[in-house]
């Protein structure tokens, strides 16, 4: 940062600051000298106030984020009933059970199968949804409103509602799939072999309109003279695509795909309340689902701990993957 | 080499009329300025033109051909934008090079033409950067850069000086007339401002509320304005109206404001003698009234008491706002007029350059020329 001219960085012309012309080093000896008293003791003040006004915010995040994560790492190192004050310090033994217990990997796995598809779908999806809700079009203002409806119904309502449709015997789509010939026997969407594909069609349903509310209000502030300008120069609609508009949205898409990603391989409502009594909800076992059912079912605290020390764990590192990958983008954003 | 004309061309949003009724012919290599107050229908002319905006009717020629269903990339046209519309991404380079990448000309000859365009304009140091590293000056210059490489058959120009600061645009409009000098195409120039009209066209066209009013040479519109608005939309300081009726008193004719006579000049009487008894709107250019004691020879004899209400010096010259009667007029007075707000000075008028419109709408201009 370039320093601001102060009155206090002069040099006070008084006769104790002046030298014999040419002897420069002493001259700006003295300035040095004058401003650092000058300086000192307001910039404390200046210094203590400043803490103190960043003092609340502070405690909040501390007391709400850092002390959560310090308390989770200290779990995962005792073995701890849930309720009762039974506890004991372990060390890394925890992590060495779950390195061996074949149903972490399995819910691993299927957390990353879940939040792989469901966030490449919303952001494709959002995305596209967004330009066709960026052009002018009769009823655009309604389309517009209805779209978010998804992202709004409470997810409890929301899973009830596909478990109906989705049901087997007397759900909807099969009736409608059956009706138009593209299925001959009715699908069984909650069953072993489709539970998963059902809760990520589901999941991308509930959540494109973020990306798609974060992409349109993007696209809202791109200029139309460049698009104009893209006409004129020859460019085809897709190419229009390719050099005006993905360039413009690339910093809103880094944001939304990291949020996106972190939120959806944290989900928890919405596989759980799927998978639950559905018979086939180990099928869709992700680790969050896991972590909860350690804690709650089995009552390990220090497991379910370990399992969210885990998952933070693999965050952070994709995190910073992901800001070493796109920098450029992260800047923009 | 492209003549452009448009032919009955009319333009409506929705129930509102934009351009109406527009027949204009463009020759090749016309610098050709579009002027006229905002809404005016000037830019969606323009823009009909570009193949940004389809007319609702009429036709459109570029060369000989009609290009009324033309995408505007088929229409060998380039435009400037208001906003200069640069693609914020690419460096300055890649800006120039975009449309000739799009149009697959060889590797060798984008390099060329940008080459060439960016030494036209001394932007050659400025190639590697991106647009926001630009000063809106440097901003310009590229967008200018991007139509030219393009070796287009017309230019189009929207506005393309609005966002510069004042001396800026002054040197950028001297530099497109240069560039046109340079380039020999067709220009269509939109602009609101009056002064870039008269300086930059060979012919502008005054147009309001989507009509055209006149069409002409800069200094043809000037001196024999078609009618009220157009007079008090050319030329700066506004040309001073007031409304006043024609006497005749033995055999000469008078203009009658109230406050003072003043004597129609005999070689304009025969123009204006119909109008004798009626009422009218007299006009006349800031410039054509002078402080009495610097007045030349041939407008002195017709003068008019008026009491200064505010005073500008510009420096080269003084524009004083003044009140005669219950006339408020500006005049443009040599520098040596020595005068106090408040005070009264004696004023006299070159009524060989006085202009008369008639009172009723469309309020035409009286001709006084064969």
């Amino acid at each position: 940062m370039k320093r601001q001219v102060n009155p206090e960085f002069q040099p006070v012309p008084s006769s104790r600051t002046k030298t014999p012309s040419g002897n420069m080093a002493e001259e700006s000896g003295a300035y040095l000298w004058k401003s650092s008293i000058a300086k000192t003791g307001p910039k404390r003040r200046d210094q203590l106030a400043g803490y103190l006004t960043i003092s609340p915010a502070l405690l909040l995040i501390l007391a709400l984020t850092l002390y959560p994560v310090a308390y989770s790492i200290w779990l995962s190192l005792l073995e701890k009933h849930s309720f009762f004050p039974q506890e004991r310090f372990v060390g890394l033994e925890n992590y060495i059970y779950l390195w061996k217990d074949p149903e972490f990997w399995t819910s691993l796995w299927l957390g990353i199968v879940y939040s792989g598809w469901t966030i490449l779908f919303q952001v494709v999806l959002g995305v596209a949804a967004a330009l066709i809700l960026n052009e002018t079009f009769w009823g655009r203002g309604l389309a517009r409103a209805i779209v978010l409806f998804p992202y709004m119904i409470p997810t409890i309502v929301a899973v009830i509602l596909w478990k109906w449709l989705l049901n087997d015997t007397y759900g909807i789509v099969n009736y409608w799939l059956m009706a138009i010939g593209i299925i001959m026997d009715p699908f069984c969407w909650l069953g072993a072999d489709h539970i998963m594909l059902s809760v990520i069609l589901m999941s991308i349903w509930q959540f494109f309109p973020f990306v798609l509310l974060s992409i349109l209000a993007r696209l809202q502030t791109i200029s139309p003279e460049l698009y104009e300008a893209a006409k004129v120069d020859g460019a085809s609609a897709f190419s229009r695509f390719i050099h005006i508009t993905l360039p413009q949205i690339r910093g809103i898409l880094f944001v939304v795909i990291l949020l996106r990603s972190i939120w959806m391989f944290t989900k928890f409502d919405t596989v759980w309340l799927m998978g639950e009594g559905a018979g086939a909800g180990r099928f869709i076992r992700t680790l969050p689902v896991y972590a909860y059912m350690r804690t709650l079912t089995y009552y390990q605290a220090g497991l379910g701990a370990a399992l969210a020390v885990i998952m933070f764990g693999i965050l952070v590192v994709t995190t910073v993957i992901y800001f070493r990958l796109f920098r450029e983008e992260a800047d923009i954003g | 080499m492209a003549k452009v004309v448009l032919e009955n061309i009319s333009k409506h949003f929705g129930t509102v009329p934009a351009v109406r009724d527009f027949n204009l012919s463009i020759e090749d290599k016309e610098f050709a300025i579009l002027v006229g107050p905002s809404g005016c229908g000037k830019s969606t002319a323009l823009r009909m033109v570009a193949g940004l905006e389809e007319p609702s009717g009429g036709n459109i020629y570029i060369g000989n051909r009609i290009v009324n269903d033309l995408p505007p990339k088929d229409r060998d046209i380039a435009m400037v934008f208001q906003e200069y519309a640069l693609y914020p991404h690419m460096s300055v380079y890649k800006n120039m090079a975009f449309g000739l990448k799009l149009r697959k000309f060889p590797k060798s000859e984008i390099d060329q033409r940008v080459r060439d365009a960016s030494e036209i304009l001394g932007i050659q140091e400025l190639l590697s950067r991106k647009p926001k590293q630009l000063s809106g000056g440097q901003r310009q210059r590229v967008a200018v850069g991007r139509a030219i490489v393009r070796k287009p058959a017309v230019f189009l120009f929207d506005e393309p000086l609005s966002n510069l600061d004042a001396k800026l645009r002054v040197q950028m409009r001297a530099e497109l007339s240069k560039l046109h000098d340079r380039l020999q195409t067709t220009i269509i120039y939109v602009t609101h401002d009056q002064v870039e009209a008269m300086t930059m066209g060979s012919k502008i066209v005054v147009m309001k509320d989507g009509w055209i009013h006149q069409v002409g040479a800069p200094l043809e519109v000037y001196n024999f304005p078609i009618n009220q608005f157009v007079a008090g939309f050319i030329g700066s300081p506004v040309m001073n109206f007031f409304p006043c009726r024609v006497l005749q008193k033995d055999s000469r004719l008078f203009i009658d404001a109230e406050a003072f006579q003043l004597p129609i000049p005999e070689k304009k009487s025969p123009y204006y003698q119909s109008l004798t008894g009626s009422e009218a709107i007299f006009g006349i250019r800031p410039n054509d009234i002078y402080d009495r004691l610097h007045a030349p020879e041939h407008a002195k004899g017709n003068t008019i008491r008026a009491v200064v209400d505010v005073i500008e010096p510009l420096g080269s010259e003084i524009h004083l706002n003044v009140t005669a009667g219950k006339h408020n007029l500006i005049a443009r007075v040599d520098v040596q007029t020595s005068v106090q707000v408040h005070q009264e000075i004696e004023l006299v008028m070159d009524l060989n350059k006085m202009h008369l419109f008639e009172k009723d709408p469309p309020n035409l201009r009286v001709k006084t020329e064969a």
